[in-house]
């Protein structure tokens, strides 16, 4: 294991550098034959998870009556991991579904509804449509919130933070705490010329 | 001038630049469905969740369940939840982990490879903080979990990253307070049994492109009174009843604490400056059988100073650069009739005392009176020439500046696809140790294992130099979901040479929940200066390590975490209960093969967890002998239970089991070998979180240790002295934290 000798670099013999070399070829060759991304995959998992945890401080105005309908309209960037998230726990401790919402009928019926990236120029039409209904709206695309979904998603710093646009959320009968307001940036509704983002 | 290295390193970086620059990924959709990340993550709160980092394994950001390595995280919420107030508190739990309690400082390690704790590497932040003189992972009462948000303790070897030291593996503390969300002042108070108080706070506020952050406490305590228990002969000194020093003298114990723990942090963009530092004062608890056992004294203190920059030099690049600085140095006594702060400046030799055999003896007074009693010294007049040839049980290097170490760290992170990540990296360490004078010969008990130190290296006589390089890759192979971690590390140290630590690791996230790993290691560690003035030629100690893991998601809110390792050691470091030869140091090879687990479920408002490990084996060889491993548990078991109430409350009870254990004893001249009674303790909790009281945002808990009060022993693993071990009875505390 250990080579006495002068102190230097040229220790690091010919033979370690030989193992380093082809350590990392043989990793890199392996790597480009490789399929799926698990970076995105870790992201989507996370905000799977806070969608979940973003319940636990959020009131609805009525008893749900037919369990937590947890929908996607849109590009679904979550894959599996909404799926899996309803299957594997029971979202405000009520029996959870999830469902891909292909028309804008279903969508009142959802109790959270994530708002894909591919409905930016619909979303005007999307937010009529659930106007007034109790269900929470989130979202992962910019200027989102400011459009009225009440919850939108936000990377800083490799890291999720998210907006919350709470005169949506009252316009829709649900409460939300203060402690996730805390934690959230604020974000109006735009309602003609310039607003001003507060934290 | 090139030298052949030089050219060696242009191919080595030249070809892993050539296969890297080779691929061409295409950004597919994620898999996604891995229900074991969506299970470690449920477990955890908002405030995690948005701050989530896990950086131990690979020296970055990586899920637990698919990192390569056994990694076991303790949570703030835990930490609460369990009442657990310092670091040793919440490691109890954790599979990997033995701790041995002298009341003192903690000593064990992980897997088998118990000593001194020098043989883990404790990190805050990341950074080291193990002590410089001994090695030593020195937890004491100066971790306090007020500021900590989470510990990640790794089980498997990790030189292969980290370098020396981290042979058992590694403890990283995250603190609160580095999370560049964190905002806020938060105040606490801590109380409870013994007189224990403590005073904490932790801060982050930032202004504009600066944040400034810290945390930190001030704690005092009685600690717990220990006098029956040393005066029992039986229990405590078992073996010396015809030394007139341990059945006649032990009249008293003393062992207050106290400890001032301070981290500070100023961040401008990218570059940050910092310092981790603490100041440590206790007894020597039960660790040394004594005929002065009021007086003992034992200060450490520790300052790391670091300043850097970590910043994104492209979309998928990113650089460290970071410097430190560490201050590491400890005086004290183990006798009284000495101030350990009077400053001696290299004599030229150690000298030791003993009473001759015609000198009337009192045991009950103390040391220094015995000596003016006799006529070796006058007690109005001590002068340094007495102190030098009749105090030298007294180890000090406070009049020192301490020994120092300068470290330069530079790492590089590329993603260089969205499923291949690589890391590579340098250290630069320079280490001037400041020796201390220590001998245990003038008491005339437990002298045989100490060691004594060549006074002249209370200057610092002995320097270090050491070189690392690392390089580790990480890669989705073409296989669908197997991943590949490869790392090698490169250590150049001034005295033993080079060591190379390879690590590998192989995960495959089956369906139907599943997660296995195959994992092997190789680690070193550094003889400290004990182990080198006792033996000048003693080698590093040299792991290899196998490891095979299992997670297995079990319906919807259940997880089983499965380990099964083997660690073999050659050279062992440490004074793990041995009878080859004469104890410490003599141990040419160790091995020890165990299996760990973990269960956790949740239903409704109820969690719970069970844990625990077992030593299937474990072997010591060394002067032609080979032995079991002796004074090891080979059977612990740890089950706790957690109901929420009113939302913001819990209940927790937890269980603690230790199975009966061979053990030798404590006393290094007795080959005694004895058993230690399987224990039961439990420990019960009342916690609050985020209550709104007067504006403020109070959180805290209520504990009840030992509840039953049973009577615990443990091994003395150092064979230091004393017999055996008594742990702490009942005791209750609470504390209080409100936030602004």
């Amino acid at each position: 294991m250990v080579k006495k000798g002068k102190f230097g670099w040229w220790v690091f013999s010919v033979s370690l550098i030989k193992r380093l070399s082809l350590i990392l070829m043989v990793l890199t060759i392996l790597g480009g034959l490789s399929t799926p991304a698990w970076s995105q995959f870790e992201e989507y998992a996370l905000k799977a998870v806070l969608m979940e945890k973003f319940t636990h401080f959020i009131q609805w105005p009525n008893t749900l009556t037919n369990g937590f309908k947890l929908c996607v309209v849109g590009e679904n960037p979550f894959k599996g991991a909404l799926h899996n998230l309803a299957a594997l726990t029971r979202i405000n401790d009520e029996p959870t579904t999830f469902v891909n919402i292909d028309g804008p009928d279903a969508m009142p019926d959802c109790t959270m509804l994530f708002i894909g990236h591919s409905k930016q120029h619909s979303l005007a039409r999307i937010l009529d449509r659930l106007h007034r209904s109790p269900v929470l709206t989130v979202s992962d695309t910019p200027g989102f919130a400011r459009r009225g979904v009440m919850i939108n998603f936000v990377i800083k710093d490799s890291k999720i933070h998210f907006e919350i646009n709470p005169e949506a959320a009252h316009a829709a009968g649900l409460k939300i705490s203060s402690r996730l307001l805390k934690l959230a940036t604020i974000m109006p509704s735009v309602t003609g010329g310039e607003n001003k983002e507060k934290k | 001038m090139r030298t052949v290295g030089y050219l060696y390193r242009r191919r080595f970086f030249a070809s892993a630049f050539a296969g890297m620059l080779s691929l061409g990924y295409p950004l597919e959709s994620p898999a996604g469905q891995s229900k074991e990340v969506l299970q470690e993550l449920l477990s955890l709160d908002i405030e995690s969740l948005l701050a989530i980092n896990v950086t131990t394994v690979s020296k970055k950001s990586e899920s637990i369940l698919l990192a390569p390595g056994t990694v076991y995280v303790i949570t703030e919420a835990e930490i609460r939840r369990n009442g657990w107030r310092f670091l040793q508190d919440a490691l109890k739990t954790v599979p990997s982990v033995y701790l041995y309690d002298p009341q003192s400082w903690v000593w064990g390690g992980q897997r088998g490879l118990v000593s001194n704790f020098s043989q883990t590497l404790l990190m805050i932040n990341g950074r080291e903080m193990n002590n410089l003189i001994a090695s030593e992972a020195f937890i004491s009462r100066q971790f306090a979990t007020h500021n900590i948000k989470r510990i990640e303790v790794m089980a498997s070897p990790g030189s292969a990253l980290y370098g020396a030291n981290a042979l058992a593996g590694v403890i990283n503390i995250i603190t609160r307070e580095m999370d560049p969300e964190y905002a806020g002042l938060e105040l606490g108070v801590d109380y409870g049994s013994f007189n224990s108080r403590g005073l904490s706070f932790v801060f982050g506020e930032r202004l504009g492109a600066w944040r400034f952050s810290g945390s930190g406490m001030v704690y005092e305590s009685d600690e717990e009174d220990f006098t029956r228990f040393v005066q029992d002969t039986k229990k405590f000194s078992n073996g010396w009843e015809d030394n007139n020093l341990a059945s006649n003298s032990i009249n008293a114990y003393d062992n207050p604490s106290a400890s001032q723990p301070l981290n500070l942090q100023v961040d401008y963009q990218d570059y940050y400056l910092g310092v981790n530092y603490y100041k440590n004062r206790q007894s020597h608890g039960l660790e040394k059988l004594r005929w002065d056992y009021t007086s003992g004294e034992d200060n450490r203190e520790m300052a790391l100073f670091y300043g850097g920059v970590n910043t994104p030099i492209s979309r998928n690049k990113k650089l460290k650069v970071e410097y430190q600085r560490t201050r590491s140095k400890l005086w004290g006594r183990y006798a009284a009739g000495h101030d350990p702060g009077t400053g001696l400046e290299s004599p030229d030799n150690l000298d030791t005392f003993t009473f001759a055999s015609t000198d009337t003896v009192d045991p009950n007074l103390s040391f220094a009176q015995n000596l003016a009693n006799n006529g070796y010294i006058d007690p109005d007049n001590i002068t340094d020439a007495d102190i030098r040839r009749y105090f030298t049980h007294t180890y000090s290097n406070k009049k020192s500046r301490g020994s120092t170490r300068d470290k330069l760290e530079i790492q590089f992170d590329w993603d260089i696809s969205d499923r291949t990540g690589l890391i590579v990296g340098y250290t630069y360490d320079a280490i001037r140790y400041v020796g201390l004078v220590m001998t245990d010969a003038a008491t005339g008990t437990g002298s045989s294992f100490d060691v004594l130190v060549d006074i002249s290296k209370r200057k610092h006589s002995y320097d270090n130099i050491k070189q690392g390089v690392f390089a580790q890759i990480k890669s989705e192979l073409s296989i669908d979901r197997f991943w590949l971690t490869a790392g090698v590390r490169a250590d150049r140290q001034e005295h033993y040479g080079a060591s190379v630590n390879p690590r590998l690791g192989l995960v495959w996230q089956a369906r139907q929940g599943s997660v296995f790993k195959l994992l092997y290691g190789e680690a070193f560690r550094e003889p400290n200066v004990f182990e080198l003035a006792s033996d000048p030629d003693v080698k590093p100690a040299k792991l290899r390590s196998y490891e095979a893991n299992y997670s297995q998601t079990l319906g919807r809110e259940a997880r089983l975490f499965l380990a099964a390792y083997k660690n073999n050691v050659s050279d062992f470091l440490g004074s793990v209960g041995s009878n080859i030869g004469s104890g410490i140091g003599k141990v040419e090879k160790q091995k020890v093969t165990g299996v760990e687990f973990r269960l956790d479920a949740k239903y409704r408002r109820w969690m719970s967890f069970l844990s625990g490990s077992l030593i299937v084996d474990g072997k010591q060889t060394g002067q032609g002998q080979s032995t079991d491993i002796l004074s090891i548990p080979t059977q612990r078991a740890n089950a706790g239970v957690t109901y929420r109430f009113l939302s913001r409350y819990s209940a927790n009870l937890l269980y603690r089991y230790t199975g009966a254990y061979d053990a030798l004893s404590g006393n290094p001249d007795s080959t005694n070998i004895f058993t230690i009674q399987s224990a039961h303790q439990f420990d019960a909790t009342l916690s609050m979180q985020d209550i709104m009281f007067s504006g403020k945002n109070v959180n805290g808990f209520f504990t009840i240790t030992n509840i039953t009060d049973a009577t615990v022993y443990q091994a003395n693993v150092r064979r230091s002295g004393p017999h055996k071990f008594l742990q702490g009875g009942r005791a209750a505390y609470f504390r209080l934290v409100a936030k602004w």
